[in-house]
């Protein structure tokens, strides 16, 4: 994943959420062909990802307009960086963590409502996933 | 072998039938990415032709019909909206979020034309006088044409086209030969959703083709954007033809900050007007006013963002400001700076001599801030086009008010205030079509008319909203008496 982007406006830091989205969509599709006892688990957190991400995609469309385009700060892509090539369930609950405290941190920082809101519902979207054991 | 774009005439692309072609540059690579033709008054005349053949049958298409063809367009620019952007910055040079932000506005001037159904009612008033009845009704004209700048290729062309040939009217377009591509997109998409044959038409070209354009007996109405240089050639040569005219032209954009105001905010808001599509824009802030004791306060926090801001290529999504349209133009707005240091204005930040790694031969100016602006100097009153930010002081309110208005453009002006008093004058005395409070970019929604005042405007009915409906309309009024 790239560290390379600078989440500094509206639009890096909605690409940026959709890259994440897209990296768990793999992910877990991954995980669900080599752990028979979670495939059912992995395969829904795939779609759910892949969703998530369209959704997002579609914001940051339809949401960008010259008025809301102000520098965003406080955020670095460093915090928020996957471990993509470990598949225990530790390194799963981390990963998790990861993009819960994205949505947590970027969320606020959007002067986007419905941006904004997305951010919100998908923060409790993986804070309900369960933590696998 | 490099591309040479095409003109679309008669529901077909076509060749043009000049041989004068020039270079579109990426401004930050130097890239060639196609020749543009300079079409001449015969290719002129041939989407005139088409257009004009087209009227009759077009206007009467049932309007809920016209209406329908821009629910697909719609459809078809969200479909090829990543592409569309992208283009967008190849052509033009701005950053991948503004390119975005064009897009949806244009979608928005498409998705106004869904409302010209309702918009172009007429009125009746029955017995007028003794057993007669009159009534108003709205009907199209004819042959419409735009005139469209570089710095918004996709947005400016349909804040007219769609209203237009919704209302019934058919369209010949000549965006910029410096960015023709993403009009190149708009015209693939109008002819996919199978609009009829010469309902639109575009011209690539320069000089020549807009002139045949505004001469064209055929053509009823011109919209343009661009300068006001131009723009005033525009209106006269166009009216002298006898057309309705709408020049949207330059600006000279003041902001005015009290010190009642959010600072932070304030900040935020200021830099995204003054460098947002690298000042290259008609709402643009140009001239800060700072009024009471928060000079260096302020000055304190815009230096400190400003100095933030990433200056690159508008493709990586980290870049917040990007390149000027030519070299040309670099060199007109560096020649602007050593004008305001010869007027006796400081630099506090220089953008001159600016880099981009990878891009070293790209039309970047840093962002630039120039304080010591005196009222009569050119950065107080000549639009620059460019990243440059010209901070003046003022000792109140009312001083604040007479420098603003003191400029011959009436484009925009913003207040950033937390008081209502000064923000109800503040758009009461002010001479701009467009007025922000507490918003540094004053930019009309597809359902307002687009503002403009002074040197800023030549016309009668602006862009957008319920103005666009009466310009693209014309009234005739129908008395009646039945024995």
């Amino acid at each position: 994943m790239s560290k390379n982007i600078k989440l500094n406006q509206f639009g890096s830091v909605m690409t940026y959420a959709i890259k994440l989205e897209d990296l768990l969509a793999d992910y877990y599709a991954i995980a669900a062909k080599n752990d028979d006892s979670n495939q059912s688990e992995f395969a829904t957190r795939s779609k759910a990802s892949l969703k998530r991400k369209k959704n997002l995609e579609r914001s940051r469309r339809e949401n960008v307009t010259e008025i809301t385009l102000e520098p965003i700060e406080g955020l670095e892509t460093e915090n928020y960086v996957f471990e993509t090539t470990k598949m225990d369930y530790g390194t799963i609950n981390n990963n998790e963590k990861i993009i819960i405290r994205f949505y947590a941190d970027a969320g606020p920082k959007l002067n986007v409502l419905e941006s904004k809101r997305l951010f919100k519902r998908y923060h409790k979207e993986h804070i309900n996933l369960n933590n696998l054991e | 072998m490099t591309e040479r774009v095409q003109n679309y005439i008669n529901g077909e692309w076509v060749v043009p039938t000049t041989e004068k072609y020039t270079p579109v540059v990426n401004p930050a690579s130097q890239e060639i990415l196609a020749e543009c033709p300079d079409s001449n008054r015969n290719d002129v005349d041939a989407a005139v032709k088409a257009a004009s053949d087209a009227f009759v049958e077009w206007r009467r298409t049932p309007i809920l019909s016209r209406a329908r063809y821009m629910h697909r367009y719609k459809e078809a620019c969200e479909e090829r909206f990543e592409e569309i952007s992208s283009t967008v910055v190849i052509e033009s040079g701005k950053t991948i979020d503004e390119a975005r932000g064009e897009v949806r506005r244009a979608i928005e001037s498409i998705e106004f034309a869904f409302s010209v159904p309702s918009m172009m009612t007429g009125f009746k008033t029955e017995d007028i006088a003794s057993g007669i009845d009159e009534t108003a009704e709205r009907q199209p004209i004819g042959v419409f044409a735009a005139i469209t700048p570089f710095n918004f290729p996709f947005m400016v062309p349909l804040w007219f086209l769609p209203t237009a040939i919704t209302c019934g009217n058919t369209y010949v377009l000549k965006s910029s030969p410096q960015t023709p591509l993403s009009m190149k997109i708009a015209f693939e998409m109008l002819d996919d959703i199978g609009l009829p044959e010469g309902v639109v038409n575009l011209v690539n070209g320069g000089v020549e083709s807009a002139n045949a354009l505004m001469e064209h007996p055929d053509v009823v109405g011109i919209s343009f954007v661009g300068s006001s240089k131009v723009g005033k050639i525009i209106y006269e040569t166009s009216a002298r033809h006898g057309k309705r005219v709408q020049v949207q032209g330059g600006a000279k954009n003041y902001l005015v900050v009290m010190d009642d105001c959010n600072i932070d905010a304030a900040v935020l808001n200021i830099l995204g007007s003054a460098y947002g599509c690298a000042g290259q824009r008609c709402l643009a802030g140009s001239v800060v006013v700072i009024v009471g004791d928060i000079y260096d306060q302020f000055m304190g926090k815009l230096l400190e963002k400003t100095k933030n801001l990433i200056t690159g290529y508008g493709l990586d999504d980290s870049t917040q400001m990007g390149a000027i349209i030519s070299s040309a133009s670099r060199d007109r707005v560096l020649g602007m700076i050593d004008q305001g240091l010869s007027e006796g204005a400081t630099l506090a930040i220089d953008g001159r001599g600016f880099k981009v790694e990878g891009y070293e031969n790209g039309n970047f100016i840093g962002p630039t801030i120039f304080e010591n602006v005196a009222k009569e100097t050119t950065l107080a009153k000549e639009e620059v086009f460019g990243p440059v930010l010209s901070i003046m002081t003022a000792s109140s309110f009312d001083e604040a008010v007479e420098m603003v208005n003191a400029s011959n453009y009436g484009n925009a002006a913003s207040i950033f205030t937390n008081n209502g008093g000064y923000a109800r004058e503040f758009k009461y005395q002010v001479n701009a079509g467009n007025i922000g409070i507490n918003i540094g970019v004053a930019a009309p929604s597809a359902s307002f008319p687009f503002g403009g005042m002074k040197d800023s405007f030549f016309g009668d009915t602006h862009g957008q909203g319920p103005d666009s409906i009466h310009f693209f309309t014309d009234h005739k009024v129908v008395i009646e008496r039945w024995p």
